[in-house]
């Protein structure tokens, strides 16, 4: 006996719906769902503070679920690197030390630097404390965002551990290397020469006072170097805050 | 009139013209400076009592600073209007600190920052640099 005619569409037409059902996303996590997320990966020794803050960042940005869980996960991923980076340079440290140390080396990461290089700077540099190579590492990703030669830059950051420079002293360094990015690449001055001043023992604010002094016309502060934001969803949510319009446009900033 | 001296009467006549245009233009040139000057943001200072935030927008109906110091607030801290700047100070610790401002519901890159850096969300954060005092 054949099929009434109309059990033909009405067949096609569920099978239709099941196949839309089994593509469709899984439900969007909650703000919750993602902070005890973040709270799972700090229970493994991991610094509890970026993690929760770049959920919260996301969700305050109105940002999509799936975007804030990607930047969760990448977050947790530079600090578990940085953390056996950490515990393989000073497996005693204590854990606010250990901690800074692993959010600045994470930081590092994020902004380019890879392990390799990192594990690199510690040859060459054999720093004792872990918040020395996450301040000489920072210094450095300043260096390679500039495209100046990795290798020079580490020579510097390994002299500036060598004759003592404080995290942020060496932070301060790669700065002023990426400021005078253009000297840099011109010639003008080499990374040789800073680090042949730092080895003579040339202190930091005499070295960052005279590069200054050198460039006086650059302005301490920059303006924005890529655009701001993008519409990338037509709708925003009502109870959240809109994005951004506007967005100056470049690229040479560091990534985070 | 001859007609050479039309030309040079009518040339003349133009310069002037074209002096006073220049001289309107000159003059606007020189106010809207002024007024961007007066009117320009600033990236944020370290003062004894804090980081000093500043944000220029006459049109703005209320702006605050948000980012990981005060777990990226919209309400935690609000800038107080000031003519046609908008400015507030935040204690913040040694380090590097993360932000972005909200003007009007917004979320808006700062015009001016010591640094910028990836959100990791396609958009870009201000970075402000409290350094230890011991310095």
């Amino acid at each position: 006996m054949s099929r009434p005619a109309w059990q033909i569409p009405v067949a096609v037409l569920c099978v239709l719906v099941c196949l839309l059902a089994s593509s469709r996303p899984v439900m969007a996590q909650s703000e919750a769902d993602l902070l005890r997320q973040a709270d799972a990966a700090a229970a493994k020794g991991l610094p509890a503070a970026p993690l929760r803050n770049k959920v919260r960042e996301g969700f305050a940005k109105g940002r999509d679920p799936k975007q804030i869980e990607a930047a969760l996960n990448q977050v947790a991923s530079n600090l578990e690197a940085a953390d056996r980076i950490v515990r393989e340079v000073e497996p005693g440290a204590a854990v606010a030390a250990r901690e800074g140390a692993v959010t600045l080396l994470a930081d590092a990461l994020f902004s380019g630097l890879t392990t390799d290089e990192i594990r690199e700077l510690q040859r060459q540099a054999q720093a004792t404390a872990s918040q020395d190579l996450a301040g000489a590492a920072k210094g450095l990703s300043f260096i390679k965002d500039a495209r100046l030669p990795v290798n020079d830059g580490t020579a510097v950051m390994s002299e500036a551990v060598r004759q003592k420079f404080r995290a942020y002293e060496m932070q301060d360094l790669g700065r002023e290397v990426k400021r005078r990015e253009a000297d840099y690449r011109a010639g003008r001055v080499t990374l040789q020469s800073l680090r042949d001043a730092i080895a003579k023992g040339t202190r930091p604010e005499t070295l960052l006072r005279d590069s200054r002094a050198a460039t006086p016309e650059r302005p301490a502060a920059t303006r924005p170097t890529t655009t701001t934001d993008r519409p990338e969803r037509t709708t925003v949510p009502t109870d959240r805050p809109q994005r951004p319009v506007d967005r100056p446009a470049t690229p040479t900033d560091r990534n985070r | 009139m001859p007609a050479s001296a039309r030309v040079t009467a009518g040339l003349a006549g133009a310069f002037r013209e074209g002096g006073r245009s220049f001289r309107a233009v000159l003059g606007a040139a020189v106010a809207s400076v002024s007024c961007a000057a007066a009117m320009a943001d600033r990236a944020p200072i370290e003062t004894p009592d804090g980081v000093r935030f500043t944000f220029a927008n006459a049109a703005a109906t209320s702006v605050s600073v948000a980012g990981n110091f005060n777990e990226w607030s919209a309400t935690a801290n609000p800038l107080a209007r000031s003519g046609k700047v908008w400015t507030a100070v935040v204690t913040l610790p040694p380090g590097e600190h993360l932000f972005m401002y909200i003007v009007d519901g917004k979320w808006m890159v700062p015009p001016l920052a010591e640094e910028y850096a990836d959100d990791g969300f396609g958009s870009r954060n201000g970075v402000v640099i409290v350094r230890p005092r011991e310095r």
